[in-house]
């Protein structure tokens, strides 16, 4: 019995240390956060860098918000929610510690969760502080939070709930008739704004009166934004998105806009085409626009004498881009790029923090160092994984099961040679996996790729071109001849723009999601790839040269 | 309510969860409610292995698959009978999963673990204190993957084809080897050391208790 205790009690020691970054140098490192999707923001308060995941939807991990030490890379703590419904893009909000009518409240991130959860973490162990419930309906909070003097508003999934800092006692609730997705909300002088999925400007006074400003057929996903010239929306539209002034249509622009970013009276907008400028003074006017396709957090480096403004790339090739609108653009480049629609965070002295949908958190300590600002293709010098063989403890761990063995075997104890070799082939093992699993799942999905869906009856000059089926209720609607699109979405939009058809798509951590076509939402929608269904969102799923995508009613 | 899907299959609402949670509690008490002679040690005995062996596997969740606990299960139906087997098949998981992850699959775990400790007790892995090892690899390595695959159907939902299926068990093929030869790993070097603390344990228990007079030699 006394064995079994102690061996009780040591593992629970060994329990008791967390994940620790992977150091590459003194000047950067990379954690990586194996549950989820990075898809806001990092944060950069004082000497931890605090980020949150959105949840991948493979294994069992749910989203999480951890704190690093800034320096280290060492998790300071983490706050899991198993609740949550993996769809966590509402940005982390850090508050001072301050005092107000209802109280005092410590220095705290708070954090808005899918499942309609306020949780107040405190900063320094990530303690509960208090958490409050809002209504769920599918998903609950995805907008931006804001500061109101001592309370909280949130944005929630169909209105806005307000809470006091101190103790997360809710003194305001407006239900709101209109459904909010990535709904965040903008605190003015006596009002909230808020938009929904029907194109619609709530202005709620902070009495909880509502009036309403209808901009136009299409979805407000960011925090309308105050000028002196008036509100600002960028209206996302089946057909691409529109920036409004109020109720004047400003410019005509692409799909999937990007939650727009004011400085002073710059505004900068994105789309899967560009990258936008605009300057609300007592009027707006257009400054400049860059071709880039980003849908994310736009986000600013404050600088000693200037601003730089930085765009997520939602692409397979990732990264971030800096620079004005109407200017040439600089790329910042990763070894982890992929889609990302997480903006870059920056600290006071210099440090930034990037995450993407690799779910992988890096930090560069010293971003005067010019050598890591580089263009085109280029990674991190500190990410140095293919340049050269570097010892880690696995290496240290097979050198010693080596010797072990060799000494066993020199005392002829064949058995214990025996039991360390066994030890010796799994840790092989788990070194490999990962490239043996990456190996194995292309081959298995070649497999899978066999079952073609060509149908004799299309003209001859499709073969060998990219073919769009659409099984509408009124009918199946065919377009082939098209060519050169990468994946799904980009096919399926070219295809539904020369038909005629019109697309509603929602925007999820996992990149956009078809809702209806021509307004028929049916009970969802999916599509196959040469007649096999896709493990894949329709972003990440690519189609070849001679592809058959087949929209269908779920 | 049925929240969302996701590789491990649906995540569960609050209700549904509730009902999981009694299915598995209600299972561990009708396993442990046998009267046994000494059942505070016995409970403290099954108590700690328990705790262990959930902290081992939140120890080793970095390493995909690499589950101790599947020997575990072996040896602790074998030294232990079925009963006491599953019971710690089922509370290990439990335990271990509200630190991982409790969810759906937690149903698929837990009894997955649980057949595994039946089939331990069924299979004469341990003679006395002496583990067979040579039938227990075996059998370690034919749980491992069958352990896997009952707790991939966790994923299967309705509309998903068995060629999907069949697809997604394929592409888990490496981690089912990886399970595997954990397995052997845990075998032997845990195994031996398990089984001769049980039946130290354990036969401790089965001494015949005093009872009745007895007879007093006086000076």
């Amino acid at each position: 019995m006394k064995r079994i205790l102690v061996a009780l009690c040591l593992l629970s020691c060994i329990l008791l240390p967390t994940s620790v970054a992977d150091e590459q140098s003194t000047d950067y490192w990379e954690v990586d956060l194996d549950n989820g999707y990075i898809s806001t923001k990092p944060l950069i308060v004082d000497s931890q860098v605090i980020v949150r995941t959105s949840g991948f939807w493979t294994g069992e991990d749910r989203p999480h918000v951890y704190a690093f030490d800034l320096y280290s890379g060492q998790e300071n703590w983490r706050f899991k929610n198993a609740a949550s419904t993996n769809h966590d893009m509402s940005p982390l909000m850090h508050v001072e510690a301050g005092n107000g009518t209802c109280g005092n409240w410590s220095e705290m991130i708070v954090i808005g969760w899918t499942d309609g959860k306020v949780t107040a973490l405190d900063i320094e162990d990530g303690s509960l502080i208090w958490s409050a419930q809002t209504e769920v309906v599918t998903w609950g909070i995805t907008g931006a939070m804001a500061l109101d003097g001592d309370d909280i508003v949130v944005p929630t999934r169909q209105g806005l709930s307000r809470y006091c800092l101190s103790d997360g006692t809710e003194n305001l609730r407006i239900d709101l008739p209109q459904l909010g997705w990535r709904n965040g909300v903008t605190v003015t002088g006596d009002s909230y704004l808020i938009g929904n999925e029907e194109g619609v400007v709530n202005i709620v006074s902070k009495s909880g009166d509502v009036t309403n400003i209808s901009i136009g057929d299409g979805m407000i996903r960011h925090a309308p934004i105050q000028t002196d010239a008036g509100i600002i929306t960028h209206l996302q539209k089946d057909t691409g998105s529109e920036i409004y002034l109020n109720e004047q249509l400003l410019s005509e622009e692409g799909y999937s806009p990007a939650i727009p970013y004011k400085l002073d009276n710059d505004i900068f907008f994105a789309t899967s085409e560009h990258v936008i400028w605009w300057k609300c003074d007592s009027n707006c006017t257009f400054q400049g626009k860059t071709d880039f396709h980003a849908n994310g957090e736009i986000t600013i480096q404050p600088n000693q004498n200037s601003t730089s403004i930085w765009y997520p790339r939602n692409t397979p090739e990732g990264g971030w881009a800096t620079g004005l609108p109407g200017q040439e653009l600089e790329m910042y480049t990763t070894s982890h790029d992929t889609y990302t629609t997480a903006g870059a965070g920056f600290g006071e002295s210099g440090e930034m923090a990037f995450g993407n949908d690799a779910g992988v958190l890096m930090v560069v300590l010293d971003s005067t160092d010019h050598a890591l600002i580089i263009d085109g293709k280029e990674e991190f010098e500190s990410d140095s994984e293919e340049s050269s063989f570097q010892v880690g403890p696995e290496h240290i761990v097979l050198v010693a099961l080596v010797i072990g063995m060799v000494v066993f075997r020199s005392r002829k104890d064949s058995a214990m040679v025996a039991k360390l070799g066994v030890l010796l082939v799994l840790v092989i093992s788990i070194i490999a996996l990962p490239s043996i699993s990456e190996v194995w799942s292309k081959e298995v999905n070649e497999l899978s790729d066999s079952p073609g869906d060509w149908d004799d009856d299309w003209p001859e000059e499709w073969k060998d071109t990219q073919v769009v089926v659409f099984e509408l209720p009124s009918g199946e609607v065919v377009i082939g001849g098209l060519e050169g699109h990468e994946n799904v979405e980009q096919l399926t939009d070219s295809a539904a723009i020369q038909l005629g058809i019109t697309i509603e798509k929602q925007t999820y951590s996992i990149g956009d999601m078809i809702v209806s076509f021509n307004g028929e939402e049916l009970d969802g929608w999916e599509f196959t790839i040469d007649g096999e269904r896709s493990q894949l969102g329709i972003s990440a799923s690519e189609v070849s040269e001679a592809s058959v995508v087949r929209w269908s009613p779920a | 309510m049925v929240m969302t899907d996701g590789v491990h299959g649906p995540v569960l609402g609050p209700v549904e969860m509730l009902v999981v949670n009694v299915v598995l509690i209600t299972i561990c008490f009708f396993l442990l409610c046998r009267p046994t002679h000494s059942a505070k040690r016995e409970i403290l005995i099954l108590t700690s292995i328990t705790a262990a062996a959930a902290a081992s596997r939140i120890l080793l969740e970095p390493f995909p698959n690499v589950q101790p606990l599947t020997v575990m299960c072996l040896v602790m139906g074998a030294s232990l009978g079925a009963r006491r087997g599953m019971a710690f098949a089922v509370m290990a998981t439990m335990i271990s999963n509200a630190v991982l992850s409790h969810g759906w699959w937690t149903l698929f775990q837990a009894t997955g673990w649980a057949g595994v400790a039946f089939a331990g007790s069924r299979l004469n892995l341990v003679m006395q204190n002496e583990v067979a090892m040579k039938r227990l690899i075996i059998t370690a390595i034919f749980a491992s993957v069958l352990f896997d695959w009952w707790v991939s159907l966790s994923i299967y939902t309705v509309g998903m084809t068995i060629g999907e299926f069949g697809i997604y068990l394929l592409n888990g093929l490496p981690f089912d080897a990886l399970h595997a030869i954990a397995s052997i790993a845990s075998a032997v070097w845990i195994a031996p050391w398990l089984a001769n603390l049980l039946h130290e344990e354990t036969a401790e228990l089965a001494e015949p208790i005093a009872s009745g007079e007895s007879d007093v030699i006086t000076a």
